[in-house]
Formats: structure tokens, C-alpha cells, sequence
């Protein structure tokens, strides 16, 4: 049985009174498409003007909202606008959309759970003198802590403030694509680089830094090779696709849309991060690996989760820790390689776990006593697969391998075991240190995959880790 | 069909349609009509506009074979390398020995190289590109690399031939087998004569190569004996440089010496002169 709420109670669930106008602007018919109400839930379509429709639903019985807006806040304001309307009877009953359902029943579910287990990841919000539980629970189980409601409208401001200028240079960069292939790739001014650099340039101003630095790789590749038409399409391709995707992340799975946020630029705040659901393991510092991209260096160190007494477990748990040195700084190095630290890991949020923040520290960092388990060639190319198949534009990938380095013939090396093999990236100077130590034997290196091939960033004598 | 087969036929598609979409791509959609999709890749409705049909249908080959990538077949491995049953010398001297080629007193590698035979160790492998190439303007330290590190640096040198390391010197030829320094006939003596200069204010900068050939030549078991000796000088604003530079030679060949005397195993088949190397000076 629900109570309808009064306007003034809705508002009242508002974190502010900017936070409250916003909602009564948004609880505006006309901006309303498919709004509708039974005994548990309301919901609708908001007409959003610069992107697709946002699905907006809320749970009475919580109240709980979910939305497809890019903001990070709950109740956004196009769930407290919703439920102002319904509040003010402009909604009619009807029957569910299917995504209201969908989410209604989940709740359902969790609801249970919640009820009879008194889990954590309720977040009990006192206000106005209301007792208002807002939950946030996602698909993920990912929680969003209470915060200031000042603050936290600045922040949404700037947030949303973002998103537009994102959207704008993602539309940009989408035509400029398209253009390319319009006047075809053998056209002059693709060996310009200065037609990149602008593109670039924009994308920075749009505050997509991530995509200006694919696009500034892209241009590295042209007239490289005989095959670099083909190597430019792929790579045009998907900044297509991430174009595309980013302004339409409201159709897409959450998880998903996650990771087109995270590779279009849009950042997470490691508050948020942080306060997700951790993974704590004993982790091993795999290896650590740096690239300059314009003036910052970008230092990524790969953990991996032991899993101690089930060693027959054949997929290995990855995370990347980035660390970012302005330009001339070298990056310190936190979690030395060949170390073992036991920690809560935070993922960030993306098509696939990969990047993460180490949070509470159990137990310091203590040199690994046993040797990590390398995979098959075969094992290790299907994770990447995987891998990539969860988020296509993925640039890299962490891989540990017990193989034998073997020439490939012109100065070129790759790894292969009895499985398979894959090629050594060209111009990888500690070659010789590698085929020294196998002996023609196999060895356990640890390394990153990527369109070049495999880069060995550590090699294991034992539970030694060499950096390479 | 089989799952093989449409895998197969799927394969085959994917190469036609990509072929197609570059060659249209090259040559731009405003000259070149877009040919239609390849079976079984017309994965979306085609849009109006051919320039975002054709990246559409790149994207769904691009994903298909970036997650769909194999590894490549098996090859040929390098012989394996003849069998060395030498256990690797410990961590710590791993360490030392990049600190010696990374030009850390480094006229010390010699001896190290001496140590690590006489310990029944061998180097660890990934050391000895540089200690191969380091060899490669000096035929005797060639050889004493040779020595310590047998069969696999021949190998290695096969193995790579791009690492360009010249075939083993022949032994017994006009070069001869580095050796570290010769021990000085009386080390209590020599450390006596090295605090004297600095007493007799003789310890220049100048005078500092002399003074550290003379802590390389001497019996490791007065080493600790010159240290305590050196670190209780009073303070000379002359000599500080000198001092301190031989100070950390002394040190670093003292604790070289030691990781090499505490790991010795047991079982070596080289017999240590454990007495003349590593006697107790106090004994």
C-alpha cells in the first residue's frame, strides 16, 4: 500500500534548495514522455534537449530512483522532479515500461535481501525532519555515501557543466571522422599533422583529454607502413564508436556506459570509487610500466590477486593502479614490483574491472615468497579476448606467461609455447637478457598486450621479480 | 554448418568486408560507392549516410577481431642451452653485480666474478648480456666472464647473434685470463700505511687512486679493521673527499665479500680456501 507524498515532503527529500528548484523545473509535463505509476514505483522518459531521453524511475516503497542521466547524485533532479509530478497527480496508473520493470524487480529483490541481512548499503539520510532511507544500490553494488548537500551541488554543476562541453567535442570529433572517410584516407591533409593536432587541440578543449590522445597515436601512424590505411580505419573506427556510444550511454548497459565515461575522459571521483564494495586479496605487484602522453607521465602498476590454495583457478583477477607525474617528474614508485600487499582494491567503474585504487592496506608490502603462475600463450590471448570484448577500445592488457622466447626472423622476437605464440613489440631493448635467462628453456615473464604485441615488464627467477 | 564451419565462413567474410571497407575508405565514400556488407557482417541497419555506414561496419569487424584475436602457431624454439647445475649466486649478489655494471666500483667486477666461481654459483643469466658486452673491447675480462659463466654464454651468443659477441677467445693465446688485483703481502701493514697518509696529511685527492688500489688489494678480513679505522679520523677539510670515497669502497667490497660467504653451499664441488678468504682477522 502507498501513501501519495505531499509536493512539500518531496521536496523536503531534495539535498538543497537549488537542489529543490531544479526539481520543480524538471517536474514540468511537457518535458515528460510514457510517465506512469502503479502501487510500488513511478516512472517516464525525460526529454532531455541535448541527448536521448533519460529513463528515470523511483520506488515508493523507498523511496529509491534510478536514472540514466550522467549525474553521479541521488535523487538527481529528474527523479525528484518525477516524483513531484506524481506528487501533484499528473501521473496516470499504467503499466510499466519494461526498463521500470526490470529495475522494480531487482528492488524487489534487494529489498529482501536488505530486510532480513540489515546490509551496509542502505545510507540512511536525515532530513527536514522526515526519515527518508535513500538507497543506492546498483547493479554493481556500488553505494554513493552522504555528502554535503552545498558542496555536492557545486560539484554536480561543474559535473554537468562537463558533460555538455564533452558532448559538444564528442559531436565535433564524430563529423571530423566522418569526413575523413567521406574524402577518403589517401586525402592530403590526413598526412598533415597539423589536421590532427587541431583535432587534438579540440578534444582538450572539450575536456575529452583520453580521446586527444588516441587521436594524437593515430596520427603517429600514418604513412608508417604499407599497411597504415588499414591501421588508421581501425583506429577511426573506434573513436566512431566511442563518439557514438558517449552521447548515447542512456541506451546502454550501466556497466558499459561506465566505461565509455572513463575512455571519453569524463573522470570518477575517487571519493566515489572508493566508496564502492572492495576486493580484498593479497595482490602482487606484477609489473609497472610508463608512457609519456603529452606533458604527463602515466605510470600503470599491474596487481594481480593471489589465489592461495586454489591454484587449479584459471582466471586471474587483474587491476591497474595509475599514477600520473607532470611532465620532468619521475612518477614514484608505490607498490614495488614482486611485492605482495594484502588490500581492499576499488574499482573504478567500466565495461570490465581493470582500473582500480588500492584503498585500506591490511598488511604492508612484503616480497613474494612463491613464484606467480604463468598461463598458456592460448589462456592468456583468450583473457585478453575477453577482455576486449567487455570494452573493445581497450588499449592494453596485463598478461603473465610461462613461454620461451623464439626469433621471429629480422632482428623481431615473440614467446611460444606448445599453445601458441605471440610477438615481442618491435624495439624492445632487454631481449637479450630474456633469451639469456631462458636458455631456450620457457620462462615466466609478466607484461602488457596491445595491437604491437607483448611488452615484458617483468621477468620471475623463481618468486624474484627482475624489472625490466 | 557446423560451429567450425561458420566459424570458418565467418573468418573468410571478415577479411572480404574489411578489404572492402578500406579500399572504399582509401578512396573516400564521396568517389567510391560503399559495396554492400559481406555475409553475415550486415550486423546493423546501414545508415543514409555511407561515410558512417562504412565506420559502423568497421566497428563491428574491429571488435569482432580485437576480441576475437588467436595467437599465432608455435615456433621454433632456440636449442636449449647445455644443462649448468649451478645454483644462481643469492639475491644480494645479484643485486651488487648491476650495481658493479651499472658503474658502481666497478673495478671490483673482477673479483666478484672470482667470488661467484669460487662460491660454486654461477651469475645470474640475466646478467650476462652486459657482462658479454662489457667483455667485448677487453679479451681478458672476455675470458674471465667466459670462465665463470661457461657453456651458456656460447650459446647465448649463438642464440642471438644479433647481440654480436664475437666466438670465445681461444685460451692460452697471447691474452691472458683477468684476475682481480694481487693481494698486497701484508694487508695489516698496508691499512696501517693508508691511515698514516691521512694522519701525515698525505691523503689527498690526488693521491686517491693509489689509496683505493691499495683497499682492492687487500685481504678481505682487514677490511673491517681500515673502516673502523677510517670512520674514527678526526674530521680533516683536506682529505674528507679522499676519505669518504675510500670508506665507501672499502664498505661496498666488505659486504660484497660477505653475501658471498654467507650463501656458500655446503655441498660445493669447488672447494672454497675458506682460511685465506674469509678468516676471521681476529683469530
Amino acid at each position: 500500500m502507498t501513501v501519495r507524498p505531499t509536493p512539500e515532503q518531496v521536496l523536503s527529500l531534495a539535498p538543497g534548495t537549488a537542489a529543490a528548484a531544479a526539481a520543480v523545473a524538471v517536474a514540468d509535463q511537457a518535458s515528460w514522455s510514457a510517465a506512469g505509476h502503479d502501487e510500488h514505483g513511478v516512472w517516464g522518459r525525460y526529454l532531455a534537449a541535448a541527448a536521448e531521453p533519460y529513463e528515470v524511475a523511483v520506488d515508493l516503497r523507498g523511496p529509491a530512483y534510478r536514472c540514466t542521466c550522467p549525474s553521479r547524485r541521488l535523487p538527481c533532479k529528474h527523479g525528484l522532479g518525477l516524483l513531484l509530478l506524481f506528487a501533484q497527480q499528473h501521473v496516470v496508473v499504467a503499466n510499466r515500461l519494461p526498463f521500470a520493470d526490470e529495475w522494480l524487480r531487482q528492488r524487489d529483490v534487494t529489498s529482501v535481501a536488505e530486510d532480513s541481512a540489515g546490509t551496509p548499503d542502505a545510507v540512511a539520510q536525515r532530513d527536514g525532519g522526515h526519515d527518508a532511507v535513500v538507497t543506492h544500490v546498483r547493479a554493481t553494488g556500488r553505494v554513493t555515501p552522504p555528502r554535503t548537500p552545498v558542496a555536492d551541488l557545486q560539484r554536480e554543476q561543474r559535473r554537468l557543466a562537463r558533460a555538455e562541453r564533452m558532448r559538444v567535442g564528442l559531436s565535433e570529433l564524430d563529423h571530423w571522422v566522418t569526413d575523413r572517410v567521406r574524402a577518403g584516407l589517401a586525402a592530403p591533409e590526413l598526412a598533415d599533422p597539423a589536421t590532427w593536432d587541431l583535432v587534438a587541440a579540440r578534444l582538450v578543449d572539450a575536456q575529452c583529454g583520453a580521446l586527444a590522445n588516441r587521436v594524437k597515436r593515430v596520427a603517429t601512424a600514418v604513412g608508417q607502413h604499407t599497411g597504415w590505411h588499414e591501421e588508421v580505419l581501425d583506429e577511426l573506427a573506434m573513436l566512431h564508436a566511442l563518439s557514438v556510444a558517449a552521447r548515447r550511454t542512456s541506451m546502454l548497459p550501466e556497466t558499459l556506459a561506465d566505461g565509455v565515461h572513463v575512455a571519453t575522459g569524463l573522470t570518477v571521483a575517487k571519493d566515489d570509487v572508493l566508496a564502492g564494495v572492495p576486493s580484498t586479496a593479497a595482490w602482487l605487484v606484477m609489473g609497472e610500466s610508463r608512457t609519456r602522453e603529452d606533458r604527463i607521465t602515466v605510470q600503470r602498476t599491474w596487481l594481480r590477486a593471489q589465489h592461495d590454495g586454489m591454484p587449479d583457478t584459471s582466471v586471474d583477477t587483474w587491476a591497474m593502479v595509475l599514477a600520473f607525474g607532470a611532465f620532468g617528474n619521475e612518477v614514484a614508485t608505490e607498490y614495488p614490483v614482486g611485492h605482495v600487499l594484502h588490500a581492499d582494491l576499488h574499482w573504478y567503474p567500466g565495461g570490465i574491472p581493470l582500473r582500480a585504487l588500492v584503498g585500506h592496506i591490511h598488511c604492508a608490502a612484503v616480497p613474494a615468497t612463491t613464484a606467480p603462475r604463468g598461463s598458456s600463450i592460448d589462456d592468456a590471448i583468450a583473457a585478453a579476448g575477453w577482455a576486449s570484448a567487455g570494452e573493445p577500445w581497450l588499449e592494453r592488457w596485463a598478461m603473465c606467461v610461462t613461454a620461451t622466447p623464439a626469433p621471429l626472423g629480422n632482428g623481431r622476437w615473440a614467446l611460444s609455447d606448445s599453445t601458441g605464440s605471440i610477438p615481442i613489440v618491435p624495439g624492445f631493448w632487454r631481449l637479450a637478457e630474456l633469451v639469456a635467462e631462458s636458455g631456450g628453456s620457457p620462462i615466466t615473464l609478466a607484461g602488457e598486450w596491445s595491437v604491437d604485441g607483448f611488452l615484458p615488464l617483468t621477468l620471475w627467477v623463481g618468486a624474484m621479480a627482475v624489472a625490466l | 554448418m557446423s560451429a567450425t564451419e561458420i566459424h570458418a565462413s565467418l573468418c573468410t567474410s571478415a577479411a572480404d568486408e574489411w578489404t572492402a571497407l578500406v579500399a572504399t575508405a582509401v578512396v573516400g565514400t564521396d568517389r567510391h560507392p560503399l559495396p554492400p556488407a559481406a555475409l553475415g557482417w550486415d550486423v546493423w541497419g546501414a545508415h543514409p549516410d555511407p561515410a558512417v555506414a562504412l565506420l559502423d561496419r568497421a566497428v563491428a569487424i574491429v571488435a569482432a577481431r580485437r576480441a576475437g584475436t588467436l595467437a599465432a602457431p608455435p615456433l621454433p624454439t632456440p636449442p636449449p642451452a647445455p644443462t649448468d647445475h649451478r645454483p644462481a649466486c643469492p639475491p644480494a649478489c645479484i643485486a651488487r653485480l648491476h650495481r658493479l655494471l651499472a658503474g658502481e666500483h666497478d673495478e671490483l667486477l673482477a673479483e666478484w666474478l672470482q667470488l661467484c666461481a669460487e662460491s660454486g654459483t654461477r651469475p645470474a643469466w640475466s646478467a650476462l648480456p652486459a657482462l658479454l658486452l662489457r667483455g667485448r673491447r677487453k679479451p681478458e675480462f672476455d675470458l674471465l666472464v667466459r670462465h665463470v659463466a661457461g657453456a651458456r654464454a656460447t650459446w647465448l651468443a649463438e642464440a642471438l647473434p644479433e647481440l654480436g659477441i664475437r666466438p670465445a677467445p681461444k685460451a692460452g693465446g697471447s691474452v691472458v685470463m683477468m684476475q682481480p688485483p694481487a693481494r698486497v703481502p701484508d694487508s695489516g701493514a698496508t691499512v696501517a700505511a693508508i691511515v698514516l697518509s691521512f694522519h701525515e696529511r698525505a691523503a689527498t685527492w690526488a693521491a686517491a687512486p693509489q689509496l683505493r688500489h691499495l683497499v682492492i688489494s687487500l685481504e678481505p678480513r682487514w677490511l673491517a679493521a681500515l673502516i673502523a679505522d677510517l670512520a674514527g679520523l678526526p674530521f680533516d677539510d683536506q682529505s674528507q673527499r679522499t676519505r669518504t670515497e675510500l670508506l665507501r669502497l672499502a664498505e661496498f667490497r666488505d659486504a660484497m665479500v660477505r653475501e658471498f660467504h654467507a650463501s656458500a653451499p655446503t655441498d660445493s664441488t669447488v672447494p672454497i680456501d675458506g682460511e685465506r678468504v674469509y678468516g676471521d682477522p681476529h683469530g
